[in-house]
């Protein structure tokens, strides 16, 4: 039984320990990002770097994503607020399902999908290769140039593509509203419902919801793929860890934000 | 952040043991006062020993025994951001095969000018020009711009050459087989601005295989040491 309890004691701790690591990353992360003289010539080339590949490169995919999704939500809102009849509801129904929830939270998924995997291979291939001490023996902070460019990256990526995402889906609901609400009427009432349901918090959600999983995102990786000590057979289990964590973050930090909008 | 003490040794190993149980370096305990413009040639019978020496004189690796003093003060009695700002003025030249000498994922030229990029208060602008005079002083029109990986050893090493001795200040150049590979009248420019900044005050820690090293004349070493199975033996 003491065993026991030590073991899930020490699993406590460690869990804390990488908690408090992972928030201490995330502020030294913010500080050194707002001063200018972090931004040197290969920071900012890495970050361009880095909104192109887990940014630009995933805007196609998102795009299909959120056609695809306005088109469901607005046909869920539609039919279940028929059936209460409560159809008035229709516009601040979508607008509040895709601003507060589903396009950060499904941008997300889909940033982690398609970069947490290769900032984490990256990284950690870069310390089995040696290559971060290479990086300490000229005197770079690694910190600095590695995890940095990447937590701003991603969580620039992960906001800019939200903004992308709202646009196409509410375009998407808006082709709905055309096609199902058996009116023939064009999509100006519905749009101008949604816009007008859109309050200022809705926007801080919005951009809460994006930016913290993408700045958690990028650090998680970071610390995954910095953390791999000896061969390249721990690269794997790296990768997946920091997929699994960055999910983990993202569900916890948009429950929080949920909680703190409608508490 | 304080100062370096300009008056003290550039580089002093005091009764230093190697944490590697193997080492040569190991068996007595090694002492080097290593002043400014001095030189300091080793020798080492295998090439997998020659990173161990360079990475302790850079306090990338800790003694475990005894203490290595860069410009007067410890290595281990530094904070992070100070070991950091004391190695962007060490040039080094890496080992082949003794680690990673580049980072595979930017081109040689982007490579060599990384550092300087980090030093205070120094523009793209200066530092491309800066490299780019480097690399005319050392005989090369231009530095390689593809990936490290499909670059000959021999421009790899004299690109080397250029990222060593880009920082400013200089306060100590290590170099570990500086000549690897390149055919023996190239390397003559190198050693000119070896000697040039030696000049200046860098010191110079020169790390080979006895058998490889060319222009010894020419070095004008201030102490040599080669490592003997009871440990390094020493003469100045």
């Amino acid at each position: 039984m003491p065993h026991l309890l030590g073991k899930i004691g020490n699993g406590c701790i460690a869990k804390a320990r990488s908690i408090f690591y992972l928030s201490t990353m995330l502020c030294a992360g913010l500080s050194l990002s707002v001063k200018p003289s972090t931004w040197v010539f290969p920071l900012r080339n890495r970050l361009a770097r880095q909104i192109l590949f887990a940014g630009v490169q995933a805007v196609p995919f998102t795009i299909m994503v959120a056609a695809l999704a306005g088109g469901m939500v607005y046909l869920q809102c539609f039919f279940w607020l028929q059936y209460t009849d409560k159809v008035e509801f229709l516009g601040r129904m979508v607008a509040a399902l895709l601003f507060r929830e589903l396009a950060p939270f499904l941008v997300t998924f889909i940033v982690i999908g398609a970069s947490a995997s290769a900032v984490t291979t990256e990284l950690a291939t870069m310390k089995t290769t040696g290559e971060v001490t290479l990086l300490e023996a000229q005197g770079i902070d690694i910190f600095n140039f590695l995890a940095v460019p990447r937590m701003i990256g991603l969580a620039v990526c992960v906001l800019g593509l939200s903004c992308i995402f709202l646009f196409v889906s509410i375009i998407a609901s808006a082709l709905g509203f055309i096609l199902f609400n058996g009116e023939g009427q064009g999509p100006q009432p519905f749009l101008i419902s949604v816009f007008d349901s859109v309050t200022i918090s809705d926007w801080i959600t919005l951009i809460t919801k994006s930016v913290i999983p993408g700045l958690f995102m990028g650090a998680i990786c970071s610390y995954e793929g910095l953390k791999v000590e000896g061969t390249s057979t721990e690269v794997p289990q790296a990768v997946s860890r920091a997929i699994l964590r960055s999910i983990s973050a993202t569900v916890i930090v948009s429950t929080a934000v949920m909680l703190i909008t409608y508490l | 952040m304080a100062s370096p003490d300009i008056t003290a040794p550039t580089l002093q190993f005091e009764d230093v043991r190697s944490p590697s149980n193997q080492d040569q370096v190991d068996a007595g305990g090694f002492s080097l006062n290593l002043n400014p413009g001095d030189l300091a040639l080793f020798f080492f019978e295998s090439k997998y020993r020659i990173p161990e020496i360079a990475n302790l004189a850079t306090g990338m690796t800790q003694a475990s025994r005894g203490d290595i003093h860069f410009m007067g003060k410890s290595w281990s009695g530094r904070n992070p951001q100070e070991v950091l700002a004391s190695r962007r003025e060490i040039g080094r030249v890496f080992a082949p095969r003794g680690g990673a000498a580049w980072l595979q994922n930017l081109d040689v030229d982007e490579n060599v000018m990384l550092p300087q990029f980090f030093q205070p208060g120094v523009t793209k602008k200066e530092v491309q020009a800066q490299t780019m005079e480097m690399a005319r002083r050392l005989g090369m029109d231009h530095l390689p711009s593809g990936r490290p990986s499909r670059t000959s050893t021999a421009e790899l090493t004299r690109a080397q050459w250029v990222r060593a001795l880009l920082p400013r200040p200089l306060r100590l150049l290590v170099l570990e087989r500086p000549g690897y590979s390149v055919p023996p009248q190239q390397i003559e420019p190198f050693i000119e601005q070896v000697n040039l900044r030696r000049g200046e005050g860098t010191a110079v820690l020169w790390i080979d295989l006895p058998n490889e090293i060319n222009h010894r004349s020419s070095l004008l070493p201030t102490c040599e040491f080669e490592t003997l199975p009871e440990g390094l033996k020493g003469s100045f």
